[in-house]
Order: C-alpha cells, then sequence, then structure tokens
C-alpha cells in the first residue's frame, strides 16, 4: 500500500521582494552609478541618469502605497524609537530577522530614496536655474555636490548594513533581491 | 493617515514636481546651462546702424536664424561682398566670409 501524502511539505523559501521592487532597486542602484560616474564630463547622459533616479523614486513610492505586502511602506517605515533599539541589537547579535525590511533597512532606503530626489531636485535646478536664480547656480551645484557625497556615504553604510545583516540571520540578502525569495521566518 | 503613507506621498509628490519641472524646461527648449537674463533682440535699423558703423554698406538677404542669430550679405570697406554672421542681441559680428 502507498504511503499517505506528506500533510505538509517543507517550505524553503518565500516571494518576498515583488518583481517590480527588485527592478527599481537594482535600476536606481544603476542611475546612481552611471550618474555618479558621468558627472562634470557627460552631462547628458548625468542628466538622464537624473531622470531616471526621480522616476524610480516616483514610481517606489506610489509602489509603496499600492504595492505587495513588503513593497509597501506601512510594511517597513520605521517609527524614530524603533531604529535606535534594533540598532542596538545588532551590536549584541541579538537583532531580530525580518522578512522585509528590519527597521535599520526601512529607515536607510527612505533616506538614501530622500538625498537621492534632493540631489536630483537640485541637479535639476543647477542646470534649470528659474529665472531670477541664476545668482545661486554655484550654491546649488555645491549643495547637489555635497547631497551626492552624502547619498554615496549611505551607499556604502547601507551595503554594510547588508552584510552585516547577512552574516547575522546566515541568509544572503543580496541574492534575495535578485531572486525576490527568502527562508522563511 | 498614518505617517509612513504621508512619508510615500510626500515623496512622490516631490518626484512629480521635479518630473514636472525638468519636461517644462526641456520642452520649453531650453537646453542652456549658462542662462543669463537675455538682453533683447535688436531691431533691424539698430541692427544695421551697427553694421554701418563698421564699414558695412548695402545690406540685402537678411535672415533672422532664430532669436540668436542674423545672416546678412552686405558689402564691406574694400568693396568685397561678404555673408556675415550676426550676434541677433548684440549685434557683434561673430563670422564674416566671402559670399
Amino acid at each position: 500500500m502507498d504511503n499517505p501524502p506528506p500533510l505538509s511539505i517543507a517550505v524553503t523559501s518565500v516571494r518576498v521582494w515583488d518583481p517590480l521592487v527588485r527592478l527599481l532597486h537594482w535600476g536606481l542602484a544603476l542611475a546612481f552609478l552611471v550618474a555618479w560616474t558621468s558627472a562634470e564630463d557627460f552631462m547628458n547622459v548625468h542628466l538622464a541618469a537624473g531622470l531616471t533616479i526621480i522616476a524610480i523614486i516616483g514610481v517606489r513610492s506610489l509602489w509603496g502605497l499600492v504595492g505587495s505586502r513588503h513593497a509597501r511602506f506601512d510594511d517597513f517605515v520605521p517609527t524614530p524609537a524603533g531604529i535606535g533599539p534594533y540598532l542596538l541589537a545588532m551590536t549584541r547579535r541579538t537583532a531580530r530577522r525580518f522578512l522585509g525590511h528590519n527597521p535599520a533597512g526601512g529607515a536607510m532606503a527612505l533616506a538614501l530614496w530622500s538625498i537621492l530626489l534632493a540631489t536630483a531636485a537640485l541637479g535639476l535646478l543647477t542646470h534649470f536655474p528659474p529665472s531670477g536664480w541664476q545668482r545661486y547656480t554655484e550654491v546649488m551645484e555645491d549643495a547637489h555636490e555635497i547631497l551626492a557625497n552624502i547619498a554615496l556615504g549611505l551607499v556604502a553604510l547601507h551595503v554594510t548594513g547588508v552584510l552585516i545583516s547577512s552574516l547575522l540571520h546566515r541568509e544572503n540578502l543580496p541574492l534575495s533581491m535578485l531572486t525576490g525569495r527568502k527562508r522563511p521566518l | 493617515m498614518p505617517y509612513p503613507r504621508l512619508l510615500a506621498i510626500g515623496l512622490l509628490t516631490g518626484s512629480l514636481l521635479c518630473g514636472g519641472y525638468a519636461w517644462s524646461q526641456v520642452s520649453n527648449g531650453a537646453p542652456s546651462p549658462v542662462p543669463v537674463d537675455p538682453a533683447p533682440v535688436l531691431t533691424m535699423p539698430a541692427l544695421l546702424e551697427k553694421l554701418q558703423a563698421q564699414g558695412y554698406r548695402d545690406p540685402s538677404a537678411i535672415e533672422r536664424k532664430g532669436d540668436k542669430l542674423i545672416e546678412v550679405k552686405a558689402t564691406d570697406s574694400d568693396g568685397r561682398r561678404m555673408e556675415l554672421y550676426v550676434d541677433a542681441r548684440s549685434g557683434e559680428i561673430l563670422k564674416a566670409e566671402r559670399d
């Protein structure tokens, strides 16, 4: 007689990041890389990269309102009071594992999008100053560059955080951002 | 409304404003990265006066190329027929070549 079918199948991975989240994540990374490397020398490419960054942040924030569960801002935007204790727990290696963004990751995503959008906005105002703003072009350009440097610093911090979280919870977070799948909680 | 959603709406609004501004600038055909308050375009009499002051006479075939450039044919002080490319705002001769 045949064995009865198992009552439950061990789930080895679950879907976390939908395709749009992944596309926008890597698209934003690529656009920032292109914007960074084309600055000063290839203005048309630089401008196109900046516009792409603006478009990606626009679509991502819309998706943060209407998208899949872990794409929504409701799912990952931390309370300011929640970030500190989570970072502390990370240093003690007792940080809880999350399927979506953990509080530090959620804060980082928000910070990156905000800084990148502000950087792009200042870049636009530098390149196309509104009438009467011409005298501030240099100030806006300086601010644009400072924000771009802050963004680069945040990217470095983001990658560091991803590596630490990956080691802490023995999972490959960059791979999850490619496949969309993670080990279940 | 919960504040995560407010943040999303804030970012969305910001990106729409940026995109709209960029669109308005690009579709205006204003790619000039060095925008200075432009001087008014010279009137025809003022332009001809400026050319005359530089020794040109008998201007003909005056063509306006947008609001930046004017092409005009004129005879120089040596009697040669020249084709001139003139800045439409300053009246400066940018290029002069034998017609």
